[in-house]
Parts: C-alpha cells; sequence; structure tokens
C-alpha cells in the first residue's frame, strides 16, 4: 500500500486524501471478467514455448493499449493508466509533489482491482448517481487548477472536464463508484476501531508538539485539536488495516505484471 | 499523451504491499518479490483516445481465432461500423481476455481516411493436457505422484507448472523413502487442441534406510534402545510414508500406558544422508507429568474410560477436552437411564509433577422413559413424527428410554419446524413430561417412571397462491414450468419449493447453462393470508456449448467402443451431468484404469469450451488368486463308507472346515472390445474345477444382450454320497428385460460321471450309476427381482427365479428328463423407528420328470418283488445322480447338512437326492441392537425351516401334513429276509422336516458374514446296512444300525441365506 500518509507527513488531511486517491477513476476495472486465475506467462521467455508458437501478429496500425497486469484474471490496461492520469486533474489532492505517477498509477489500479473483486462479494454499498453530482459540484470549487479556468461558470467547468478527456456523465459515474468503494472501505475497516483519550494524548505529545515546536509555532490546546488528531488516529489506522488486507488479497490471489520487453505478459 | 513523465521505481512506491510464496512462486518470482516490483512495460507513443469517434472500418482478430457462429461476437460492444469509442474498445478487450483463451491481447489501430481499423491481436493460451508418469512400478505411488503434479488437465498452461510439478513430485517421493530420485520432464503441445501433454519419466533411485535416531529433550522417560523398539525405527529397515507416523503413534500409545498423558514426541527434522543411503532423525520427547483420571460416584471399566474421556485419544490435557468428557460421561449415563446425571470436573496438580483430572458424578435417580404420546397431530401420522423424535420410549433395545430435557426442547422444535416447512406458520409444539420421581417426592425410589406427551397445534395450513417463473427465456418458459410441482391451490411445502428449485437448475446445468441461479421468493398473500405466493427468480447465465471433444489414451480399445459410451458432443450444450455419465459408462467398461472427462479452460468466460476425455487402458491380462473355506456341519469326507463300515456318522458328514484356493486369468479387451476371455480355477479338498469362459457383455452392440461361451471341468463333493466330475460346454444368451426382470436362455453340453470309488450307495448299482453319462438340452431361466434396497439386504420386495432345462435325445443327451426348478422370496418390514423388523420368506419348488426306460432296472438292489425297490429305493432313480434334486445346507433347508435332505440309499444309509422337491423357510431378521465392541453392526435372526427331497413328484403336496416318516419302525427294522440275500431296508421319507434355529450376521462391506445354528425337530431315520460277503454276512462282523439325522447343525458363510 502506498498510502504514504506516514513518510509525507501531510496531517490528517493528506491521510484522508491519500485514501481518496486509491478509490480514483474505477469504471472501466468494474468489468470484473471472473475468468479466475489466469497466468499471463510472467516466467519469461523459456515458459512461453507454447505461446511462441502461435504469435504470429502483424505490425499494422500503432499500439493503442496493452495489457499492464491481470489481477485475479482482471486485466490493468494502458488505457486504465491513461485514465487514472487524467482523472487526477479532478482530486487536487491525489498527486503528491503535483506530478504524476505512472508506476504508483499502477500500484493504485491494482490495488483498486483487489477492492472492487472483493466490493462485488458484498454488493451492498450502493451510491446514487444523485448523490455522486453533489460531491462534484462540490468539487467544481476545491479544484485549484479549476479556478484558475473560469470554473465558476458551466461553461468554464464543462471546458475543464473536457479538457480531461472525460464527459460529464462519464465523470459523475466514475466518481460514483469511487464514493463506493471509498464507503465499503470505511465500513469494513472504520467501524471496529476506537481511539482512546490516552492515544490521543500520546499523539499530541510525542507528534504534534515535537513538530510545532520543530515549526517554532504554537500549539493549539489538545482540548481543541483533540477532535482532530482522534480523525488523524483513526485514518491511520484505517490505512494501515486496508494496507495490510492488500497485502493478503494479493497473496492470497493472483498479481502478475507484464513485464517490459516480454512477447507476453 | 505525455511521454516523460517521471518513473518512480515500483518496490519504493509499494512499502509492505509484498505478495507472499504463493503467487509469487506460480508466477516464477522469488519469495518476497512484489508482482509490482517488476518494472512495468513502458507508456505507449499512441492512445486509443487520438482515434475516439473515427468510423471503425474492420475489426480484426490475430493470434486467436473465434469462428463466426461463435455467440462471443454479438457480446463485444464495439462494432464494425460504429464511432470508436474508447470505453467501448475497452469492454471488448476485457470481454475478450475474460474467454480465458488469451495469454494476453493488445490493441492497435490503423488509421484509413476518417476510418479505423481495430485489430485485436493477443497470444493464444495453451491448456493442461495429458499428465502421465512413468518409471514407477507401484500404482498406488504413480498415483500420488500424478495428483502431486498439481497439473490439472483442461486448466491453464504454464511452463513453470511443470518445473513445480518436478519439485512436488520430489516432495512425495521423499514421504516415501526415495531421496535420490532422477526426474525428467518432457513436453508435447497439442495445436489442434491447445493444450500441452506432460509426462514425467521418474528413476526412484534407492529407497532411504533407517539410519541414527536421535533423541532430545530433557525428561524424555525411555531409554534409546525402547524407543527405537516401540517407534519400530530399527535401523536398515526401509523408511516409507507410514515410518514416521507409526513411530509417533506407537510411542504415545507407550506413554499413554504410563499414564504419561501430556507426551509430547516430535520430529524435529530427518536429514538423508546420500552416501549411506541413511534417513537420520531428530526427535524432541518429553514424557511430561503423570495424568490420572479418576471418577467418583460412578464406576466406568477402564476401557469404558478410554471412551469417554478423550484426553486419552488426543494426549494431551485441555480445557476442552477435559470438558468433552463430562459431556460424554453424562450422555453415556443417561443413555443408562440417569436422565438426570451430573458431572462435574477439576484439575488437581499438586506439587511434585503428577496431575490429576477428577470427575465427580452424581448419577441421580435410575429412571425409564414409560411413554411418549404425540397429541393434536393431524396432518401427520403420529408414525412419521415418531421417527422424528430423539426422546424414545423404553424397549427391549434400550432399556431405559432416551431422554434429556434437551432432547425433548429438540424434539419440539423439529416437530414445529416440520409443520412450518408445510405451510402450518402458527403451529406451535409444548410438552408435558411427567416424571414419578417428583410424584412421589420424598419417597426413595429405585427407578423412576417419566412420561412425555408432545401437544399439538396444528392451526391453519397455507396454501400455493401465484406461482411465477420470471427471467426464463420465452423459448424454455413452458419446459421449465412443466418442472415446477408448486401449483396455486396446493398445500405448501418448503420441501416442494426446493425440489422445484432442483429441478430447474438441474434443467439449466443439462443443458450447458453451469452459472445458472435459481432464487425462490415468497410472500403471504396480503387479500387473503392463507395463500402464499410463490416466484422462481432465474438467472440464466450463459449458454455454452461444446467445441471440440479431445479424446486420448486409446491403444488397443476400439474408437467405436467408446463413442458408444460418450454422452458429450461436438456443438451440443455442455451437459456436467452427460460429463460425469460419459465417464461413469466408460469406467464401467472396465477397460480404463483411469477415466479424466473434464472442461478445457474451465473458469473462462467462453461460449464455446472444448471437452477433454482422456482414457488411460488398463493392463489387459489380470491374475488374481484366493483362498477361502466354509465351516458347516455336513462336510463330505471321501471314501467314508468303506473305512467305517456300520457306522453312522458317515452319512451325516462331519463339522469341518472345507479349505480352498483359486486363481482367475483373465483377459479383457479382446479383439479391442469389451469382450473378455476368463479363465477360473479351483483346487480344494472337495472341488477341483477349471473353467474357461468368452464373455460379450454387448451382443452384436445391444445393452440388454450379453453372450457367454464357456466350457470347462470340475469336480465337485457337495453331498457325503459320491463326488461328480463334469466336462461342460455353455452357450448363454442373457437379455436384461427391464430392470427388474433377466431372462437367461443357455444351451449346454456336459458329460456327467461319478467316481465309483466315492460312491457310497448300494454296491450292485455302482457300476450303473457310476457310468459317465452325457447331457444334453436347452434351458432358460427367469429372474424377477423387486428386492431394495439391496439383494443382500432386503426389506421389502420379491425374487423370484423360475428354471428350466430339458435334456433330450434329441439333442444328443444320453438320459431323457425335463427340470423345473421355482424359487419365491418375499420380504416385509414391520416396526417403528429404529426398531424395523423384516420378515423374510423363501419357497423352492423343483421337479424332475424323466422318460424312457429306467436303466436301473436290471440291478438287485432295485429288482420288483414285494418290496417294489425300483419304486421304493430312491438310488434306483432314472435320473443320474448329480442331475437329481437335492436340498439342505446354509441357503437351503438348514435342518440339513449340505444336500443332506431327502431320501436316502437303502443299503448305506446315504442322502440320494429324489424327482421332487419343497423347502419353504420363515426368517424374522431383527434389528441390530448395540453390543460391546461391534456397536449396531451385528444383527439376529429367527429361523425356521420346513421341507424335504422326494423321490416322486407325486409325494411332495401330501408330505407337508406329515411330520413323522410314514411306517417309521420299518426304518428301525434291520432283519434280512431271507438270511444270506442282498441287504435291503424299507424305509419312507415322505415327510416334512422341520428345524428352528437362530443366526447372527455381521455386516461388512462385502455382504453380512452369517453364523446359523439350528435344531431340526424331525430328523429322520434310515437303515444302514455294512457291505456284505459272498455269503451274505456283513463285512468284518459289523451289524447293521439304524441312522438318524443330526438335530443341530451349523453353518458359517457369506451373504443372507436367501
Amino acid at each position: 500500500m502506498s498510502l504514504g500518509w506516514k513518510r509525507s507527513g501531510l496531517g490528517w488531511a493528506g491521510a484522508v486524501a491519500m485514501l481518496l486517491v486509491l478509490v480514483g477513476g474505477v469504471r472501466a476495472r468494474g468489468q470484473t471478467s471472473g475468468a479466475g486465475s489466469q497466468g499471463t506467462g510472467s516466467q519469461g521467455a523459456a515458459s512461453a514455448v507454447p505461446a511462441e508458437e502461435t504469435q504470429q501478429t502483424t505490425t499494422d496500425g500503432v499500439l493503442v493499449d496493452q495489457v499492464i497486469g491481470v489481477v485475479n484474471g482482471d486485466l490493468v490496461l494502458e488505457s486504465d493508466v491513461d485514465e487514472e492520469r487524467r482523472f487526477a486533474a479532478f482530486q487536487p489532492f491525489s498527486v503528491p509533489g503535483g506530478r504524476f505517477s505512472r508506476e504508483r498509477a499502477i500500484e493504485r489500479l491494482v490495488d483498486r482491482t483487489l477492492i472492487l473483486q472483493q466490493l462485488k462479494l458484498q454488493p451492498d454499498q450502493a451510491v446514487s448517481t444523485e448523490e455522486a453530482r453533489v460531491q462534484v459540484a462540490q468539487l467544481r470549487k476545491d479544484i485549484p487548477a479549476c479556478k484558475q479556468l473560469g470554473c465558476e461558470t458551466e461553461a468554464g467547468w464543462e471546458k475543464f472536464v473536457r479538457d480531461q478527456g472525460f464527459t460529464m456523465e462519464e465523470l459523475v459515474e466514475l466518481w460514483r463508484e469511487r464514493m463506493e468503494v471509498l464507503k465499503f472501505v470505511e465500513m469494513r475497516f472504520r467501524a471496529g476501531i476506537s481511539i482512546t483519550p490516552e492515544e490521543i494524548k500520546a499523539y499530541y505529545e510525542k507528534t504534534l508538539l515535537p513538530e510545532y515546536a520543530r515549526q517554532r509555532a504554537v500549539a493549539p490546546k489538545l482540548d481543541v485539536i483533540s477532535d482532530r488528531v482522534q480523525e488523524v488516529l483513526l485514518q491511520q489506522q484505517v490505512s494501515s488495516l486496508l494496507g495490510d488486507w492488500l497485502k493478503s488479497l494479493k497473496a492470497q490471489g493472483t498479481v502478475r505484471m507484464a513485464r517490459p520487453g516480454e512477447v507476453q505478459p | 499523451m505525455g511521454g516523460c513523465l517521471p518513473r518512480v521505481g515500483w518496490a519504493q512506491a509499494t512499502g509492505g504491499a509484498a505478495s507472499d510464496a504463493p503467487s509469487s512462486l506460480r508466477s516464477g518470482q522469488t519469495p518476497g518479490q512484489t508482482p509490482a516490483q517488476t518494472p512495468t512495460p513502458p507508456e505507449l507513443a499512441n492512445s486509443l483516445r487520438e482515434f475516439a469517434g473515427l468510423r471503425v472500418e474492420a475489426i480484426r482478430y490475430e493470434g486467436v481465432n473465434f469462428d463466426k457462429t461463435d455467440a462471443l461476437r454479438k457480446e463485444l460492444t464495439q462494432r464494425q461500423g460504429e464511432p470508436l469509442d474508447p470505453l467501448k474498445v475497452q469492454q471488448t478487450t476485457r470481454r475478450l481476455f475474460a474467454t480465458g483463451r488469451y495469454r494476453t491481447i493488445s490493441v492497435r489501430a490503423g488509421r484509413t481516411g476518417d476510418g479505423v481499423t481495430l485489430i485485436f491481436a493477443g497470444v493464444a493460451r495453451f491448456y493442461v493436457g495429458r499428465v502421465q508418469v512413468n518409471g514407477v512400478k507401484t500404482d498406488q505411488l504413480t498415483s500420488l505422484l500424478e495428483y502431486g503434479t498439481k497439473l490439472d488437465p483442461g486448466a491453464p498452461f504454464t511452463n513453470a507448472q511443470v518445473a513445480a510439478g518436478t519439485d512436488s513430485m520430489k516432495q512425495v517421493l521423499a514421504q516415501n523413502g526415495y531421496y535420490e530420485p532422477v526426474i525428467t520432464a518432457k513436453t508435447e503441445r497439442d495445436n489442434a487442441a491447445q493444450q500441452v501433454n506432460v509426462t514425467y519419466t521418474v528413476a526412484l533411485g534407492p529407497q532411504a534406510r533407517v539410519g541414527a535416531v536421535r533423541l532430545s529433550g530433557p525428561n524424555q522417560g525411555i531409554t534409546e534402545k525402547k524407543f527405537l523398539k516401540k517407534g519400530k525405527l530399527k535401523r536398515g529397515s526401509k523408511v516409507n510414508r507410514d515410518t514416521t507416523s507409526t513411530a509417533l503413534s506407537n510411542l504415545r500409545t507407550y506413554y499413554q500406558k504410563k499414564d504419561r498423558l501430556e507426551a509430547t514426541v516430535s520430529l524435529q527434522k530427518s536429514t538423508y544422508e546420500p552416501a549411506t543411503k541413511l534417513l537420520n532423525y531428530d526427535f524432541q520427547v518429553e514424557q511430561g507429568p503423570v495424568v490420572q483420571v479418576k471418577v467418583e460416584g460412578a464406576r466406568f471399566s477402564k476401557s469404558r474410560l478410554h471412551l469417554l474421556v478423550p484426553v486419552y485419544e488426543e494426549g494431551t490435557v485441555d480445557n476442552d477436552l477435559v470438558n468433552e468428557g463430562t459431556y460424554n460421561m453424562r450422555d453415556y449415563l443417561q443413555q443408562q437411564g440417569y436422565f438426570d446425571a451430573d458431572v462435574q470436573v477439576q484439575t488437581i496438580e499438586p506439587p511434585g509433577g503428577s496431575e490429576t483430572v477428577l470427575y465427580t458424578v452424581d448419577k441421580g435417580n435410575k429412571h425409564k422413559v414409560e411413554s411418549v404420546e404425540i397429541l393434536g397431530n393431524k396432518y401427520f401420522a403420529t408414525d412419521l413424527l415418531r421417527e422424528r423424535l430423539r426422546v424414545q420410549k423404553a424397549d427391549s433395545y434400550l432399556r431405559n428410554g432416551r431422554f434429556s430435557q434437551a432432547l425433548v426442547t429438540s424434539d419440539e422444535r423439529s416437530i414445529q419446524a416440520l409443520y412450518r416447512a408445510n405451510g402450518f406458520s402458527n403451529a406451535t409444539v409444548n410438552s408435558d413430561v411427567m416424571d414419578s420421581e417428583d410424584m412421589d417426592a420424598g419417597k426413595p425410589v429405585k427407578l423412576a417412571h417419566i412420561r412425555v406427551i408432545f401437544k399439538i397445534e396444528e392451526g391453519t395450513q397455507q396454501q400455493f397462491g401465484t406461482v411465477d417463473l420470471t427471467g426464463v427465456n420465452p423459448s424454455r418458459q413452458q419446459a421449465l414450468h412443466d418442472l415446477i410441482g408448486a401449483k396455486a391451490g396446493q398445500p405448501f411445502s418448503l420441501i416442494t419449493l426446493s425440489g422445484d428449485r432442483d429441478a430447474l437448475l438441474a434443467y439449466y446445468l443439462s443443458n450447458g447453462f453451469d452459472q445458472a441461479k435459481v432464487e425462490v421468493r415468497q410472500k403471504v398473500e396480503a387479500a387473503d393470508k392463507s395463500k402464499t405466493n410463490v416466484g422462481f427468480d432465474v438467472q440464466e447465465g450463459k449458454q455454452v456449448f461444446i467445441g471440440k471433444v479431445l479424446e486420448s489414451g486409446l491403444i488397443h480399445v476400439k474408437q467405436k467402443v467408446v463413442d458408444l459410451q460418450t454422452k458429450v458432443h461436438p456443438g451440443e450444450p455442455l451437459d456436467q451431468s452427460a460429463l460425469l455419465e460419459t465417464q461413469r459408462n466408460l469406467y464401467n467398461l472396465a477397460l480404463f484404469n483411469e477415466v479424466i472427462a473434464t472442461v478445457q479452460n474451465p473458469t473462462g468466460d467462453a461460449e464455446q469450451k472444448n471437452v477433454l476425455v482422456q482414457l488411460t487402458e488398463a493392463k489387459r491380462w489380470d491374475v488374481t488368486y484366493g483362498f477361502g473355506f466354509e465351516a458347516q456341519t455336513g462336510t463330505p469326507g471321501r471314501g467314508q463308507y468303506s473305512t467305517q463300515e456300520g457306522t453312522t456318522k458317515a452319512q451325516q458328514g462331519k463339522a469341518g472346515v472345507s479349505p480352498r484356493v483359486s486363481i482367475d486369468v483373465s483377459r479383457i479387451g479382446v479383439f479391442g472390445t469389451q469382450n473378455s476371455l476368463a479363465l477360473h480355477g479351483t483346487y480344494g479338498l472337495l472341488e477341483k474345477i477349471a473353467v474357461l469362459s468368452f464373455q460379450n457383455p454387448h451382443l452384436l452392440g445391444t445393452r440388454k444382450f450379453a453372450l457367454q461361451v464357456s466350457g470347462g471341468y470340475s469336480n465337485v463333493q457337495d453331498i457325503t454320497t459320491f463326488a461328480s466330475s463334469k466336462l461342460q460346454g455353455d452357450v448363454r444368451v442373457t437379455h436384461k428385460a427391464t430392470r427388474k426382470d433377466t431372462f437367461i436362455y443357455n444351451f449346454e453340453y456336459r458329460r456327467v460321471a461319478v467316481d465309483p470309488n466315492s460312491l457310497a450307495i448300494s454296491s450292485s448299482l455302482i457300476p450303473l450309476l457310476s457310468q459317465p453319462v452325457r447331457v444334453g438340452g436347452p434351458g432358460v431361466t427367469w429372474f424377477h427381482d423387486t428386492r431394495s434396497p439391496s439383494p443382500l439386504n432386503a426389506v421389502k420386495g420379491t425374487y423370484t427365479s423360475v428354471q428350466g432345462f430339458f435334456a433330450s435325445s434329441k439333442f444328443g443327451s444320453q438320459t431323457d428328463f425335463s427340470r423345473g426348478d421355482v424359487t419365491n422370496s418375499s420380504y416385509y418390514q414391520f416396526g417403528k423407528g429404529l426398531n424395523k423388523y423384516v420378515f423374510a420368506r423363501n419357497t423352492r419348488i423343483g421337479v424332475i420328470d424323466s422318460y424312457g426306460s429306467n436303466p436301473n432296472a436290471g440291478s438287485p438292489s432295485c429288482a420288483g418283488g414285494v418290496l417294489d425297490l425300483l419304486n421304493t429305493n430312491a438310488s434306483c432313480n432314472a435320473v443320474p445322480l448329480p442331475e437329481r434334486l437335492y436340498a439342505g445346507g446354509a441357503t437351503s433347508h438348514r435342518g440339513f447338512p449340505i444336500n443332506g435332505a431327502g431320501p436316502r440309499d437303502l443299503q448305506t444309509g446315504f442322502p440320494v437326492g429324489g424327482s421332487a422337491v419343497l423347502v419353504n423357510s420363515f426368517e424374522l431378521r431383527m434389528p441390530p441392537p448395540t453390543l460391546p465392541y461391534v456397536g449396531s453392526s451385528v444383527n439376529f435372526v429367527l429361523f425356521h425351516d420346513m421341507g424335504n427331497v422326494f423321490q416322486h413328484v407325486g409325494d411332495m403336496f401330501p408330505s407337508i401334513a406329515r411330520f413323522h416318516q410314514p411306517n417309521e419302525k420299518t426304518c428301525e427294522n434291520l432283519a434280512v429276509s431271507p438270511p444270506g440275500a442282498v441287504a435291503i431296508g424299507k424305509c419312507d421319507f415322505n415327510y416334512f422336516s422341520h428345524a428352528v434355529g437362530v443366526g447372527a450376521r455381521y455386516n461388512t462391506a462385502v455382504g453380512p458374514i452369517r453364523l446359523d445354528l439350528s435344531y431340526n425337530l424331525n430328523p429322520p431315520k434310515y437303515p444302514v446296512f455294512p457291505p456284505q460277503n459272498a455269503d451274505g454276512s456283513f463285512v468284518k462282523g459289523a451289524l447293521p444300525k439304524v441312522g438318524q439325522g443330526s438335530h443341530f447343525n451349523f453353518f458359517f458363510s457369506i451373504g443372507q441365506s436367501f
């Protein structure tokens, strides 16, 4: 799991943001195949004896999509990575340092595919399109780049969405599914976590106070900030549990990545 | 599309999201390496979006082809002639990959003016084909290794699996003591079938032997020498897969006997030394404290305590096991009638290392369940409800009955559930328990009585309201509707609904819809609360059809033999039950050791799939040999009459064992078909048989007719009187007309001869009756069998066999007679619950009618005169001795030794058979009681057998009413008149002999082992005259005596008597 919360030191807002990143554009992968664990032959050329014999593809045209990885039989495609890149524009906290990383996007796609596969098994986390529209309307106000491009007007907002390669319906649908994933993760992990006052106090004293001291700022009192600390600790634990869960899902299933230069995955 | 985005290392980004060993190893990666740690393919220079909106002029598929008829094409969302939609192309790519037929897939786009050509290029997936392991002699180990390869035929294939299979096989071989195997794997690609066959060749190498055994642990409590002895770890002995488990098991038993119930013995490691071929073991041994299990307040035998307290079995003392012991004791005591038994347990650990588990038992008063009544039931019969009750009234099998408050509550729920499942949604069940102990409060009672009354209030029964079927293709609507048993207005029943759901699913499965789902919904109708509307919501899923049927493995067997049994064909819906039936049919041919019938690409979401039928032919030659014996009274002995003149023991035979060895050599697959050739040989004290037979189980390809041609020699002595030999040839056609009826038409010739040295009849008849005779003619037999549940264990139904045989000179026979033999059995079950009895009856009537003159007419022993010996001396019967009718023995009249019933020779007293037989048996088969050691696998029978064999057909029915031999005293008349004449007695055997007895049946997998003890109420008397000298005096001065059949007989054999 690359939530990166601890490393980046973004604070609670960062933790929430990274969790949201994980549940970014999901539509394409919502179409799971159920084809089981067909390996993509990451064992290299030596193991590809049967396949090599049948590789008689032409070189007509240009390559426009390819397999990046196979997660329990579901494909992660190059076009998914492209969509992820475009969707990043709608997630202001999603790109640490403001630069899109292809490898991180692939990692997120793999993780998200795993979660989606689990979500299919418990299909009671439905989010309506209307709920998604409400959030997208809010989103419109929160994207800094959007503000600069005149998103306050309907025309400016539509142009911004179009510039990222989406129609409005596609964006709402992607966001709706993103909300479903987020809801699933929250329901699964958050409900069982309780943060004690002692933990809040310990975090305040051992993490926050030294940080404020380092920045030579005046730390607010614990009473004032305790709710926010509790949320931070909650997200930390959710992230930690989610990371462990994804790790076990990968161990239980089959995740195979295509290799560069490989004839077939 | 930006092509210069920064590339961040995957490992850096993944953090702890490493994939663990299983998936990593499968993909050929080293453990701990994440899939994502491998660098991903470089970003593409072009993207799908660049072509969005352009008209798709053409769509091509490369690498993997689909038939034009393949329904998959209709499912692909990006269509030719429509604008390119990146989302649809993505969906199409995913759908194609989901078929399971691609190893990988990519999309290319070629611009042609304002249009674009889409190319879905892929690399076809191959699947596991045949997997064979050669070089191992034992079938068991070969099977283990095949299983060990973890290569499943039909599953997607990767080369890494081959190497992994080799590693797994090495582990299997190491477990079996082979540490230096050489395994070579060869793969062979079958492009047409899209599969790869894998052949492993194994050179086992030396089998390891037990080497040094090292023990560690501070408190072992055993010497190394004793450890080796108890663990059967003798140095130099061969290691096999049981070596370690046997050692651990034996040592656990050893420590248990010493009350070291918590002893632990574990194998830390075993190390193989290639130089010496020895396997050295390191065991960790800890004998633990002495643990004693004590019981206060009740007494249990040691063996019973071991059964009740699982601490002994598990070899450890923990709370769960200790508490389980209390439950077991309580249950056991409740079975004994102590329904209020209370058991407490505590573990005492005094200083010094020992430990005591103390059970304190308060048995309470002994009770007996006097009655269990059910009141208020109208819809269900009392017997049906009673069968479901666990509370049981006391009877001869459950001496105190069965009772506890928990059982009463459980029974209440069970009855209520039954009513509710049948639409009585308001049904309630309550119970009253009356305990005489409570009623006689204050007075001590030795045995309290309990009465239990279940009171049922049924309420009204719901009816089915509307019955809907949704989600079904209209073309199947009617067929499925006909399968539904739930109809409006009929009584509501969950069982009906469940059966309907199963029927619908079965329909879909047999028509290629293996993902079909049927959900049942039910709702009480708002307007009429007495009706429940039900609906079957169907999700049909995809219909999958068979592409090719990929058969392999035929070497000698002809293709048409397999084709006849194959129920799956190309183009048909993929019917899983037909696939199973194909496998079953092919196994039933008995020509194959292994039949794998499976689907290629089982997890792929394809519309068309291939089916694999992989066959492994069995060895064509088979040799088996065995040893058997029978034990019974009346075992014939040879030459007894000549050596024991004048005694009456020889006529009865002796109680004894008759052993025999047998050998069977068979050759299956004759002419590559189901035909077989078999040679059966038996050599024993009483029988010597060699028969060669040819069998064609499907005559002219039909399923109902079978042909058998056999011929051979047999020499059998199954009667005390003589040993006969038979040289015979037989052609028979078996016609399985219906499930219940079978006809056998046969034509046979046999040359029967009696060994004159064994023949114990009037000496003057020996030359005549020992003459070899050719008997030949047609025969027909009809079997009608409705026994259920099985012939060996019938509780109802009937069994009838009618046999007719015609020996005639017209067919070349040297004797003319016809024989009819009819047997009829019936079975009736009665009783309730576990106490079900079976009353069985068997009646046999047989007659022989001979034609022409009697060849024995000229013998002095059959001469006419006042005695009319030709008609009164049964030895003079015109039918050859071995062809006559006989009775007596384990499967006949058990009041006689084997074939010992009926008329006897009037000189020697030996049984000589007759022309008619009538035997009737009644048997009461009782339910099995629960006994120590054998549990409920033994049941007992009471039987009554009656009947006899008669010299003339006309004697048969008048004899039924006779309990004694007519003119019995004449049988005791030993006077020879006139003196010096041939000594011949006068004795009439036309009566019904009755025997009663008791038997035990011990049920085993091969049928019941049977012991019957019988007492003949009226065994026959008969005169016995010793052989005479020429002057009429008896040899060696022996005197005539009166013989009588034995009252007592026993029989030990396998199978029911009828």
